[in-house]
């Protein structure tokens, strides 16, 4: 009963949130407001602006279970470390909390973008520092090799080939790479006419998802004289001696060796005493002194717990369990406020491999999908304040998001219903030719590779049973979370029919960076690959590799979003949430969550009140 | 289980009057008005234990609720283990619901019956029990009764395995093995398995790593057997008589040591069902099945508001090891009632 | 004696080769995954997990590798191309591969965790089992003996992560029934080494229960036995007290067994065996740590542990065989 109401509820939500979204559009000045199109209460609305009396002082404990995933701000690919670098590095183009588009941060300005789209000029602030020993002012080149070097092998970067492939001189570069692996290679395409200028020059008009790549870490600047000695080595060192340029630093020595980082255990990060934001025009006011995040805390119930009952302590990369969910959203032991959700910007799907029967039948692929309760799948992670059920694969926030159906999603008979329709699911079963309306033949036995741990297993626990009402004969193999990747999922040759526990987060505000990796075929890659349906459609190919060009934001939206709908109706995976990251705080963290990355923001979260 | 209460030590010392001592049933006072067979008065001591008695009962009955587990949950009224009921998770925040009258034992974080999966699970108890210490007998037996009797390079041999594997902690053996069986490369996700594809994931492999972490247990004592009977009279005559070796072995031996057999296989079961669960607890035992030791495992991050899927698969665990401890415990009295006073 | 001593010593170095070839076995031979592409990270290119590979030894032959790895355990020399590929030895054991840090500073770290918790388990259950075992001996048979017997029985029978749950949830100061002890993970917040064992209060009581039962059945049937020796009884008859009987005389004969079981013991449960107690508790040991270097397939962390591990269950076998043989020389001549 409770269910059917809030469902009434929610196309009234909806309604206030369109109607408070199209009123603000332009973004920037909205008191989060966009996160009510994605379903989010208002009691749990993440507050992205710092409260006026937010107090100077203080250390912020962060508890983790892992860690984050590279140092090198040139290889950091990971939601949680950008925590760290969002804090600690200044990239040319940076994110404010509540910021729905990139803002300049090391940048002086919006960059000018010239030549139809092909060329982009970017001037550098002046007097930006590096953190100790290296001491220096940041000068164009500086960003020129952060670029550069983030083509060596030694420097993995998973993202530079996909997003700024398109630099003239590029494919020189590799080339260059490819033949000696211990210096950066030279990327005409990125000239420096002075220290203060850098000017871009792409191949096609793709200057869109150049600039909001550039908001990425690789974008951080990294002084070549101090850095190219680790760079030398495969893999590069730099990581253990990173130079900062942000509010933010991570401990390090005299010889700029990070002592503050022990891997697998805590960093310490302390104020980067070469930092004014002030005299550098940076928005962020940096209030707490010092930030230490420990790693470790394997038991999400008990660390939760140990957040909301302690001092100055936030969650870094794990979810606070359901049951303490439903805790605090019920208000029974803590405020209800120590617990806000963010939309994470991403995505959960169930990747079906087109390339092996009986999934490389578009309508078996239709009737799983019919038949999957996506509400049941959403609920192993937790009730709704874990997010939306999902009904194609651009998020809530990002644009194309409506044009590509919003919540309801498009006009496709086997995703109307979240909690799956068995009457479409045996229509398109008969229509695979299996006149039952149930799987049979030697094709059935299938195999599934997931994750071992909750709650990724218990959504592929689940999954199994609805494929089983299906008539399919599953076998549930649960690893490792790296290892279903490097070994099965990710690796073509060896991929089962099922891989789950996929999904993926956008890269940055941009519809491409949700639909062209996980979809395009020209992405499928024979050792990493994250197109896990290996979906090959020669027309969702083409359409993608065109819509990278468009230059005008409004048809950018409208042409990402037909193609969302265009995936989707291919049924190439079960999309079943766009997820929210919920985020817990002791009661004296006035926290601040950063809408980019969905996580606490380092730079705007202050203690003490 | 971490402590190892496996009485080894005095095995392995080889001390004089501790190794189970079988002469006690070949040397039977002849002067007895009514001859008994040694089976029949092993019987006759083991019944005088009122609980092991009971235990035997309760072992019965969980046997058959095992095979009949079908039936039972059908007759309470159970939905079955894998069924998940999502009317019983909460619609806001899809937490689980504790026992009601439709979930006699409450449901888990999928909505799952946990009676259903308790009824179940001892499905997966008892046949690990069972066919694991079975194989680490039958393994542990061979490799003991061969390092015994031929002794010289045999022995050494066995022996010196033994020491290796006892030397390495048997839980990281365990899952080292189990990880690397589950793990190899098969085609397309699937898993080759073990021993050429033999052991496969899931219960194959567990019963395959117990047994291979167990046996050492039985070698140890039957070569201690077979080393103390070797020298008795009536082998001498048997050789004495021309009889092979084949012969004496099992004609002459193996009869002699079928009692310490089944006493210490009886004894190695709880300990066989306990790690089991340990395994299942760590993620590398029986996945696919309902498991006492995976629902604990499932139940740990919320144990403290999700008490019911906790507690009653810990005590069926807890009953079911219980009840084969009190049984192996009266079998051992029953074999040996003079070495043991109670 | 010495004779005896030397040949133990010797077998005892031969064991651990022979358990690092069996782990090198199952663990190289039989990989989980790759351990380049692990230590590569999620996006690598193929380029850099091949030269990962190369860095690590891991495309040259298995026996190279294996001796590689023998000669930087044990060995300061520089064979196999050791230098080249993670440096000589000796007790090198190479580096993780997931954070490359040196594999015996990690044990190091997690060592004082576990080896803490053992101490403290440790005295529990000599503590509890003891007088528990001598008091049922004593006065056998009695609904005490009866009593105390099936309880420890049952203690034995429940699995220790499930103990430990019970305990949490009916004593936990977070989120048990009756605010007690520290709860789940307040090992990794203690500071000061009072804090510390303050936190594993839980743990050892757990981990400690079923050990104790364990040690009083055993001195139970121990003691039983020896009362009834033949020089019990002329003690009696000489009119020693009752009281010095059973102590001098009937415990100090009845402990042998449980002093090498003890031994045993120890050196197991350092060597990994208290994972169960460190997984429940949130205890960064070493047993925990190894639960998850087998999910990385991180080859040299796992090998470390092991042979580590085996080190201290050969040491205490070592020690207590000594022991023994010294108490008893016809041990010696087997």
């Amino acid at each position: 009963m409770r269910l059917t109401m809030f469902r009434l509820l929610l196309p009234a939500v909806l309604l206030v949130a369109l109607v408070g979204v199209l009123s603000s559009c332009g973004g920037g000045d909205d008191e989060g407001g966009g996160e009510e199109s994605a379903g989010i209460p208002s009691d749990f609305k993440a507050p992205t602006a710092a409260p006026d009396n937010a107090k100077e002082g203080g250390t912020l404990t962060i508890l983790n279970e892992g860690d984050i995933d590279y140092m090198d701000p040139g290889a950091a690919y990971y939601q949680v470390t950008y925590m760290v670098t969002l804090a600690t590095q200044r990239s040319l183009m940076g994110w404010p909390p509540d910021a729905t588009q990139p803002v300049p941060d090391l940048a002086a300005d919006q960059p000018q973008v010239t030549d139809g789209g092909k060329t982009i000029t970017f001037t550098i602030r002046d007097g930006i520092k590096y953190s100790p020993p290296v001491d220096r002012d940041v000068t164009s080149a500086d960003v020129k090799y952060a670029i550069e070097r983030s083509l060596l092998p030694g420097v993995p970067n998973g993202y530079t080939a996909a997003y700024l492939g398109d630099l003239e001189g590029f494919k020189e570069a590799e080339q260059q790479v490819a033949k000696d692996k211990t210096t950066a290679p030279d990327i005409s395409g990125i000239e420096t006419p002075d220290d203060k200028t850098l000017v871009l020059h792409l191949t096609r008009s793709s200057s869109i998802p150049v600039i909001q790549a550039l908001s990425l870490p690789v974008s951080a600047p990294v002084p070549e004289e101090y850095a190219k000695e680790f760079d030398a080595e495969t893999p590069s060192t730099y990581g253990e001696h990173v130079t900062f340029t942000g509010p933010y630093m991570v401990k390090n020595d005299s010889s700029g060796e990070l002592t503050g980082y022990t891997p697998g255990k805590e960093i310490e990060i302390v104020r980067n005493p070469n930092w004014d934001g002030d005299a550098t025009g940076d928005f962020r006011p940096a209030y707490v002194d010092e930030i230490n995040i420990q790693e470790g805390f394997s038991d999400p119930t008990s660390a939760a717990q140990k957040i909301l009952d302690g001092d100055s302590q936030i969650n870094g990369d794990f979810p606070p369990s359901k049951t303490i969910v439903q805790k605090v959203a019920t208000g029974q032991e803590f405020s209800k406020d120590q617990l806000v959700a963010v939309p994470s910007g991403g995505n959960r799907y169930i990747a079906l491999n087109t390339q092996k029967p009986p999934f490389d039948d578009i309508n078996v692929r239709k009737a799983v999908i019919a038949s999957s309760d996506r509400e049941a799948l959403r609920n192993t992670r937790g009730g709704e304040l874990f997010g939306p059920v999902a009904t194609h694969f651009i998020p809530p926030l990002i644009p194309g998001f409506e044009e590509a159906g919003g919540l309801q999603g498009p006009d496709l008979d086997f995703l109307a219903n979240p909690n799956g329709d068995p009457k479409v699911a045996e229509k398109y079963m008969k229509a695979a030719g299996f006149k039952s309306g149930e799987c049979e033949g030697s094709d059935c036995d299938i195999t599934m590779v997931g994750d071992d741990a909750p709650p990724g297993l218990d959504t592929a626990t689940q999954f199994k049973g609805q494929l089983e009402d299906l008539g399919f004969d599953v076998t549930f193999q649960p690893v490792a979370h790296d290892i279903m990747y490097t070994k099965f999922c990710s690796v073509p040759a060896q991929e089962p029919q099922v891989c789950p526990n996929v999904g993926w987060v956008k890269d940055f505000n941009d519809p491409q960076s949700i639909l062209q990796v996980p979809f395009s075929g020209d992405s499928i890659n024979p050792s990493n690959n994250s197109n896990w349906p290996q979906l090959d459609d020669p027309k969702i190919n083409k359409a993608i590799d065109q819509a990278v060009t468009i230059t005008d934001e409004q048809q950018r939206a409208e042409t990402w979003g037909k193609i969302d709908q265009d995936i989707t109706a291919l049924a190439p995976a079960v999309p079943w949430v766009w997820d929210n990251d919920v985020l817990v705080r002791s009661a004296d963290v006035a926290g601040v969550a950063n809408l980019f990355n969905g996580e606490w923001d380092l730079s705007y979260t202050s203690v003490g009140g | 289980m971490e402590a190892h209460d496996f009485p080894e030590s005095s095995e392995f010392r080889g001390r004089p009057g501790a190794v189970g001592g079988s002469a006690e049933l070949t040397e039977i006072d002849p002067t007895k008005i009514a001859a008994r067979s040694p089976w029949q008065l092993f019987w006759r001591r083991f019944k005088e234990d009122k609980l092991a008695m009971a235990s035997l009962v309760f072992l019965t009955i969980l046997v058959l609720v095992a095979i009949l587990a079908p039936v039972i949950v059908d007759v309470v009224g159970a939905p079955g283990p894998d069924v998940d009921d999502p009317n019983a998770l909460d619609p806001t925040f899809a937490t689980a619901s504790g026992p009601s009258s439709a979930h006699l034992f409450g449901v888990d974080g999928l909505g799952r019956d946990v009676f259903s999966r308790v009824i179940y699970g001892a499905r997966v108890s008892l046949i690990v029990a069972f066919v694991a210490t079975f194989l680490a007998t039958i393994m542990g037996v061979i490799a003991g009764l061969l390092a015994g009797y031929f002794r010289g390079w045999t022995d050494t041999i066995v022996s010196r395995l033994v020491d290796v594997l006892l030397a390495i902690p048997y839980l990281m053996l365990a899952i080292g093995l189990a990880a690397a069986c589950t793990f190899s490369t098969g085609e397309e996700g699937t898993s080759s398995g073990c021993l050429g594809g033999l052991i496969k994931p899931g219960l194959g492999v567990v019963i395959f790593v117990i047994a291979v972490t167990s046996w050492t247990y039985i070698a140890r004592i039957v070569r201690g057997q077979t080393l103390s009977l070797r020298e008795k009279e009536f082998i001498e005559a048997a050789r004495a008589s021309g009889a092979g070796h084949t012969r004496i072995i099992f004609r002459e031996l193996l009869p002699n040591l079928t009692a310490p057999i089944i006493v210490y296989a009886s004894i190695l079961i709880p300990q066989v069902i306990l790690y089991e669960a340990a395994l299942s607890f760590l993620g590398v035992g029986v996945v696919d099945q309902p498991s006492w030791g995976q629902m604990i495992a499932d139940a740990t991050p919320n144990f403290s508001t999700y008490w019911w899927y906790m507690l009653f698969p810990g005590i069926a665990l807890l009953m079911t090891v219980l009840a084969f401890n009190l049984v192996g415990d009266a079998m051992q009295d029953a074999l040996n009632p003079k070495a043991k006073k109670t | 004696m010495l004779r005896y001593i030397v040949r133990r010593v010797l077998w005892g170095v031969a064991l651990l080769f022979l358990v690092s070839a069996v782990i090198f076995l199952i663990f190289y031979v039989f990989p989980s995954a790759d351990p380049a592409k692990l230590r590569a990270g999620r996006q690598a290119n193929p380029q850099l997990i091949e030269q990962i590979r190369d860095q690590l030894g891991l495309s040259d032959p298995y026996l190279e590798q294996f001796a590689r790895y023998m000669t930087q355990v044990f060995t300061p020399f520089d064979w196999f191309g050791a230098a080249a590929h993670g440096g000589t030895g000796p007790l090198n054991f190479g580096r993780s591969f997931q954070s490359n840090t040196p594999v015996s500073e990690i044990i190091y770290e997690r060592l004082p965790a576990t080896a803490l918790l053992v101490a403290g388990a440790v005295v529990f259950w000599l503590l509890m089992g003891l007088p528990v075992g001598i008091i049922s001996a004593v006065k056998r048979r009695s609904a005490l003996d009866r009593t105390t017997m099936v309880t420890s029985l049952a203690l034995i029978s429940a699995p220790v992560f499930w103990l430990g749950l019970v305990a949490l949830y009916l004593f936990a100061s977070d989120v048990g029934l009756i605010h007690v002890f520290p709860g789940i993970g307040s090992y990794l917040d203690a500071d000061s080494f009072w804090a510390k064992c303050w936190s594993l209060f839980l743990p050892w009581l757990v981990l400690a229960a079923a050990t104790a039962a364990i040690y009083a059945r055993y001195l139970r049937s121990s003691l039983i036995d020896v009362m009834s020796e033949d020089y019990i009884r002329t003690a009696r008859a000489k009119g020693v007290s009752e009281g010095n009987v059973i102590m001098r005389h009937g415990v100090r004969s009845a402990i042998t067994p449980i002093v090498t079981l003890l031994g045993l013991d120890v050196g197991l449960l350092l060597a990994g065996n208290a994972i169960l107690t460190e997984s429940v508790f949130n205890i960064p040991g070493v047993g925990r740590e190894i639960v998850v270097a087998i999910n990385r397939s991180d080859l040299p962390l796992i090998q470390g542990i092991v042979l580590f591990g085996a080190f201290f269950i050969v040491t205490f076998n070592l020690i207590v065989d000594i022991a023994y043989a010294y108490l008893d020389p016809r041990v010696r001549y087997r």
